[in-house]
């Protein structure tokens, strides 16, 4: 259960799920987090990120971000919320403890008040929108016509300088 | 003494080193008898406490214990609520 969560439908192709994963937990992992990151045998991933000394450890086990990448059609589900590491449920030893919505509303604050969450969201659209500047690139230059890289505007293929920026494209 | 130097509440470790809960882990089994025994216990605290405390501190006890229900019956309940969404 993901009471609370940071949840999100990505518009990008279920196909750059797995660069997604991948980006998390490159960027986490030089931020000094472990990582640990699972395949689906739906297509997507389940990470775990947590370090000592940000995530609690509760009844011995450690606590953690858990990022969700699913295929939802032919986008991408993107969820983040607090798991245990390397589970993909909290165990229900631990949902059944009777201070455990503390535990978890005190979790969820902190993963929020450091922004992990954003962090991780921000990855995921940040290789969506890289992947999709590329194919719109190559409809655009298949089509004569190309991006201005500054303003965006749509520009003949041949032409030297964005007619609405002024920039070099 | 109910948080940690992060300020998140550490019922957990307090639950892992009391004796009556170690006392019924030991073996691994948890009995009817064990369950009655430890709810015998929490009702004969709360029957010690109203002999032992003024009005104030009974309140607070009381609402304590109230507010933490409440929070424990509204979290399952939304859980149950987002079953399958």
């Amino acid at each position: 259960m993901a009471t609370f969560s940071t949840k999100k439908i990505l518009y990008g192709s279920t196909s750059l799920i797995p660069t997604i994963a991948n980006r998390i937990q490159e960027d986490f992992q030089n931020d000094g987090y472990e990582v640990a990151m699972d395949a689906l045998s739906s297509g997507g991933y389940d990470i775990s990120i947590t370090k000592g000394g940000v995530f609690k450890a509760v009844l011995g086990m450690k606590t953690a971000l858990k990022v969700t990448l699913l295929p939802q059609g032919n986008n991408i589900h993107f969820e983040a919320g607090v798991g245990i590491w390397g589970q993909q449920a909290i165990p229900t030893v631990i949902s059944m403890l009777f201070f455990w919505p503390v535990l978890i509303t005190q979790i969820w604050g902190l993963i929020e008040q450091s922004k992990l969450d954003d962090k991780a969201l921000e990855i995921a659209q940040e290789v969506i929108c890289m992947n999709s500047h590329t194919g719109l690139f190559h409809t655009a230059t298949n089509s004569g016509h190309k991006f201005c890289t500054n303003c965006g505007t749509s520009v003949s293929s041949e032409a030297k300088f964005c007619h609405n920026c002024g920039r070099p494209v | 003494m109910f948080f940690n130097e992060e300020g998140i509440l550490n019922i957990d470790e307090m639950v892992v080193n009391n004796a009556s809960f170690k006392n019924i882990m030991e073996d691994g089994v948890i009995t009817e008898e064990e369950i009655m025994a430890q709810s015998d216990k929490v009702v004969s605290m709360l029957h010690d406490m109203e002999a032992k405390y003024n009005e104030e501190q009974l309140a607070e006890i009381k609402n304590l214990l109230v507010e933490s229900s409440v929070l424990y019956a509204v979290y399952n309940f939304h859980s149950i609520q987002n079953i399958d969404k």
